[in-house]
């Protein structure tokens, strides 16, 4: 029995990923989820996290940063379609402490209400990017 | 041509050259512009068209949600973005794009604005329409984070009722040498296309149930945004190949008449120079007839 499915992982700029896999961890707005071969339809929001790859034969993941989007899975198909993804190894480490940074002074000066929720989110982005970098 | 001296032509054919070699060097620009963008289409063109099979999809199984930005309601004012270029010289690119606007619109004071590129921005602004954002050099190379700075804010004048309905208008590339300006409504969203699609799919429609993760309003919630956005950018990246293509059109057509012009000219200047000579030559004679 074919226990690999087909995933693809698409962002504006480009296809991320689009291959066969294993099995995928990521997490959603209502937890983390793993998806593996014939896995029930579905339509969920993905959070800002991880994805976790595992090809298939190999023991271990290949992890990506992500910063949400949805995920849709279907019989023949799992798409994930989020505004970024890079790989572990591809993240500047360097420029996401930057925004890091950057962010976390915005919070403290507190203008807006918007400028907060853009502030919050991008923290939380590159909070994401820096824990997923250095993981690996 | 006639009246015109040899030296009167000699000189209008050097002015057509020279008009000749910046329209073939804004060839080459665009040529080469046109790959880079079209490449680029050919890239988004995936994201794009999975957030609206998603959506789509979810309007199709799940016909009982509500959502306020699938409700029709009473159209007082409307919202449109128009997506131009920054500059001119493409044919009748930007031309058409904003008369579809224009067509559209019957009271100015129930239409806002946004413009995307110059030409649109000086176009709307000098005929007293209701501009309420404009974005300039953006066209050429649109950023997803425009896209998703319009689209929320679009969406905030949807849900406080400021607007009650936004269209989009953008130049659709339909092949290098043929573009359609377009006027696509974002919302409250419609889904009129693709019915046969729908029709072929329906009959599996009874076995593949989807699960919808907390809810499907909040999918939606999250999804019809995105689908903006999305859409958006669509949009701008397909109109900045549209626009290069059209420019490599007006372009090559302008060439071709350089040429046509200076081939006519220089027939021109032959029979000129042909006819002093001649009118040379009957003097001679004329002049040596009469010393006989």
């Amino acid at each position: 029995m074919a226990t690999k499915f087909l995933l693809e992982i698409v962002t504006p700029e480009k296809t991320f990923f689009n291959g066969e896999v294993d099995m995928v961890v990521l997490r959603t707005t209502e937890g983390d989820m793993a998806i593996m071969y014939d896995h029930e339809q579905m339509v969920a929001p993905v959070a800002i996290g991880s994805v976790r790859v595992r090809m298939q034969g190999e023991e271990k993941f290949r992890d990506a940063a992500c910063s949400g989007g949805f995920i849709t899975v279907t019989y023949d198909k799992t798409t994930v379609v989020t505004d970024s993804a890079e790989w572990a190894d591809e993240i500047d480490l360097n420029r996401a402490k930057a925004a890091q940074q950057r962010a976390q002074n915005r919070l403290e000066r507190r203008d807006s209400e918007l400028d907060y929720a853009r502030a919050i989110d991008s923290l939380t982005r590159a909070t994401n990017r820096i824990r997923v970098a250095e993981k690996n | 041509m006639a009246g015109m001296g040899t030296r009167d032509i000699k000189r209008k054919i050097k002015s057509v050259n020279s008009t000749m070699q910046i329209t073939k060097a804004m060839e080459l620009v665009s040529t080469a512009k046109l790959k880079r963008s079209r490449d680029r289409m050919d890239i988004t063109r995936p994201y794009f068209e999975t957030v609206l099979e998603t959506v789509q999809d979810l309007m199709k199984t799940q016909k009982k949600v509500k959502h306020e930005f699938l409700d029709y309601r009473e159209v007082k004012n409307s919202i449109y973005v128009i997506v131009t270029a920054d500059r001119g010289l493409c044919g009748g690119y930007n031309n058409n794009a904003m008369k579809l606007v224009f067509e559209d619109i019957k009271d100015k004071s129930s239409a806002k604005i946004i413009t995307i590129g110059k030409k649109s921005r000086d176009s709307f602004t000098k005929r007293d329409y209701n501009v309420v954002r404009e974005y300039v050099y953006i066209s050429e190379n649109p950023q997803y984070s425009d896209a998703q700075e319009m689209a929320k804010y679009l969406l905030k004048l949807y849900s406080q009722e400021e607007v009650d309905e936004i269209k989009l208008v953008y130049t659709r590339f339909i092949s290098t040498i043929s573009q359609q300006a377009t006027m696509l409504k974002l919302l409250p969203m419609v889904m009129e296309a693709k019915v046969e699609e729908v029709k072929v799919e329906e009959e599996g429609d009874d076995e593949s149930y989807m699960v919808y993760e907390p809810s499907p309003e909040t999918v939606l919630s999250y999804v019809i945004p995105k689908y903006i956005e999305s859409t958006i950018y669509g949009a701008l990246v397909e109109s900045a190949a549209a626009e290069q293509a059209a420019r490599r059109l007006a372009m090559e057509n302008a060439n071709d008449n350089a040429e046509d012009i200076i081939d006519s000219l220089t027939l021109s200047f032959n029979q000129a120079r042909q006819a002093s000579i001649t009118q040379e030559i009957s003097e001679i004679v004329g002049g040596a007839e009469a010393l006989k």
